[in-house]
């Protein structure tokens, strides 16, 4: 409840433990799934999700209430893991937007996929995105928010939310073509 | 100067970029009658949409990575903001506190005596003088056990690892010394002398050595954590 919420933030910016623990306990696993959403490095997550509550915790008095607590912590969040994905960037020298998603099966329709096909081929079709363009992707259709929501978690105007949403559309219709993503009747 | 054609088309990409947030429901009432009406009459944008709503259900159903969380984490958060907050707390002139010889001089020692109400620093002063005496306690029960510590047998800490000497109270169980090892991801290599000190070594770069000794030293177990003299750490 987004009040509770509140009111443990509340009481974390006056250095309140246990409300820090509640939250904790309580943002867990909603981080997790998101900093792998976001990140899709299994091995960066532990670290980044201690990061942002590290954050939450020397910085919950300048939660002004404006926002959801939810949006504020995700958004924590969400530049968190782009800093450690450039950090392992610069580290690594890596081209992760080289990774190309393998063809779907070109001679059927899409119920040839199943399940876990689909789903893997998403994957690597989604890892193929910048982390920006993923990020929008999953937090419009992972987690269901409003651009204006989104705007506020990543921290650029709105626009910029449908921009980056309407390239990975673009993208992800030519990785993913067993999806039906290109289904064009006209 | 605007042709119908022009503004059809604009009212077409402002459309197109809003089908994502159509799908998802959450589009204002004015913004979602502006696609409705769009949607009607377009044939390009329902296929979009359909699109949109197909990469809608695929990653709806992409199954969430979310463990539980582990106990060990919390618990090494905690230490981190202990850590900071005695870092905050610290004042410039306690670098200059006299450390006990066989210590590394530096901050970690600093950063252990630094907190700003006299009193409480006074006390700080008198508690570290009675481990210090227990430290003194162990190498007089014996020495052979502490030369190992320093010089003529230096402890032989795996490449990569951290040896740090750690006194367990006499209340500690068994249990709880293997929760708090597991806390700190390190593993008893040496001891314990008849005064209870172990050489317990932690992963050098894990975790930073002030966060690990935070963690040892807010238990209620521990009654001493400090670096092995020497042995290098951060």
């Amino acid at each position: 409840m987004p009040d509770d919420e509140l009111s443990l933030l509340r009481r974390v910016a006056v250095g309140d433990r246990k409300a820090f623990e509640t939250l904790y306990h309580l943002y867990y696993r909603r981080l997790f799934a998101y900093l792998f959403k976001v990140t899709r490095r299994g091995e960066l997550v532990e670290e980044v999700l201690n990061d942002v509550m590290f954050a939450i915790w020397t910085s919950a008095g300048r939660f002004d209430g404006r926002s959801r607590p939810s949006t504020w912590i995700f958004g924590i969040a969400y530049h968190k893991a782009l800093k450690a994905l450039a950090r392992q960037t610069v580290g690594a020298g890596d081209e992760p937007e080289r990774e190309v998603a393998e063809p779907a099966t070109s001679d059927g329709p899409e119920s040839l996929l199943t399940r876990r096909e689909v789903a893997n081929t998403l994957g690597k079709a989604l890892g193929a995105l910048s982390p920006e363009q993923r990020a929008v992707v999953e937090l419009t259709y992972y987690y269901e928010l409003s651009y204006g929501e989104i705007a506020e978690i990543v921290g650029c105007p709105v626009n910029t939310v449908k921009t980056r949403m309407f390239h990975a559309r673009r993208r992800l219709k030519d990785l993913l073509p067993g999806l039906g993503i290109d289904r064009h009747t006209g | 100067m605007d042709t119908l054609g022009a503004r059809e088309e604009r009212l077409h990409q402002r459309v197109v970029e809003l089908l994502p947030w159509y799908v998802n429901g959450t589009l204002a009432t004015a913004e979602r009658q502006t696609v409705e009406g769009h949607l009607a009459g377009c044939a390009r944008c329902r296929a979009d949409l359909d699109a949109a709503r197909d990469l809608g259900r695929a990653v709806q159903g992409a199954e969430a990575v979310s463990p539980s969380p582990h106990p060990v984490q919390l618990a090494r958060l905690l230490a981190r903001i202990d850590a900071a907050g005695r870092a905050a707390e610290e004042e410039p002139e306690t670098a200059s506190l006299p450390v006990q010889r066989d210590e590394p001089a530096g901050h970690r020692r600093a950063a252990f005596l630094a907190l700003p109400p006299r009193r409480m620093r006074q006390l700080l002063i008198v508690q570290l003088a009675a481990i210090l005496l227990l430290a003194v306690a162990v190498v007089w029960q014996r020495p052979a056990q502490y030369v190992t510590l320093s010089s003529d047998a230096p402890v032989v800490a795996a490449p990569g690892r951290l040896p740090i000497r750690v006194l367990f109270a006499k209340s500690a169980t068994a249990g709880r010394i293997q929760q708090i090892l597991v806390g700190i991801d390190g593993q008893i290599t040496a001891g314990p002398s008849p005064a209870g000190a172990y050489v317990v070594e932690v992963r050098a770069g894990a975790d930073p050595v002030d966060v690990v000794l935070a963690y040892l030293r807010a238990q209620p177990e521990v009654s001493f954590a400090a670096p092995v003299a020497g042995a290098g750490g951060s």
